[in-house]
């Protein structure tokens, strides 16, 4: 607090800096402009090396969206900087209305480029499923999911069949 | 490197993420990386209705690609130090 109120008086006291100061090393406000830019808070340790943000998640459950909206529950065992990942024992979790169900999948590496987010579930938690939802086979959740991508299709053609309405009007 | 600088003086704040995919997550900012992928504690969504599996997830990973907005508090912006930091980048 005390820091973020310097930075306010400094800011009052000296002009912007810019015009002035453009082509100099030795700015007569060097030192205030360092001292308007507070450390972030936090430990003052080493910034961990780029891309082991998910050092915390490995060997653990977690629950991997995907960029084309599949939702994956594996464990993970091994990432890289890219965010490719390697998850074993992972099952599909599909959703379909209030229902879901888990379709195993076996051991999968996702390439990072399509990883949303990820997040860690408690074991307990992840058999239980979202709240509200009613829990089926994997078997029947493909034949949910089949009838549901069936329905929206033909919505999509019979949307598109009366597009001429749109001209009408 | 000044956005990692800005998002990391944020850390600890709520903030919503806002992703390409029209998902919106609020949660409090745990940490960024150098690619802006954020880390945020104690989510939640913001239509839970068409997102109900984040519902079992408490502290999520963002992949920083994947980010369209990051809604800020309004006590995280502070014109007159990101004018003089961009400014020193700048000149750098």
């Amino acid at each position: 607090m005390a820091m973020e109120s310097r930075a306010y008086n400094n800011a009052a006291q000296s002009p912007p800096p810019f015009p002035a100061t453009a082509n100099t090393d030795i700015a007569p406000d060097t030192g205030v402009m360092l001292e308007r830019m507070p450390p972030p808070p936090g430990p003052p340790v080493d910034p961990p090396p780029p891309g082991s943000a998910l050092v915390d998640e490995v060997d653990k459950r977690i629950l991997v969206v995907l960029r084309d909206g599949r939702k994956i529950l594996g464990i993970l065992r091994s990432f890289d900087q890219f965010s490719n990942m390697v998850l074993v024992d992972a099952c599909e979790r599909v959703i379909v209305g209030d229902t879901f169900g888990d379709v195993p999948l076996g051991s999968y590496i996702v390439r990072g480029e399509n990883l949303v987010l990820l997040g860690a579930v408690d074991e307990a938690e992840s058999e239980a499923g979202p709240p509200g939802l009613r829990r089926l086979s994997a078997d029947e959740i493909r034949v949910a999911e089949m009838a549901e991508k069936q329905s929206n299709s033909l919505k999509r053609t019979m949307l598109a069949r009366f597009d001429f309405l749109d001209d009408l009007s | 490197m000044l956005f990692y600088s800005y998002f990391k003086s944020l850390v600890g704040k709520h903030v919503v993420v806002e992703l390409k995919n029209d998902l919106a997550i609020a949660g409090t900012l745990h940490s960024v990386d150098q690619y802006l992928n954020i880390k945020l504690t104690n989510v939640s969504v913001v239509d839970p209705e068409r997102y109900p599996h984040i519902t079992s997830v408490r502290n999520c990973f963002i992949r920083g690609s994947v980010v369209r907005y990051v809604q800020l508090p309004p006590s995280g912006v502070d014109i007159e130090v990101l004018q003089d930091a961009t400014r020193r980048e700048a000149r750098q």
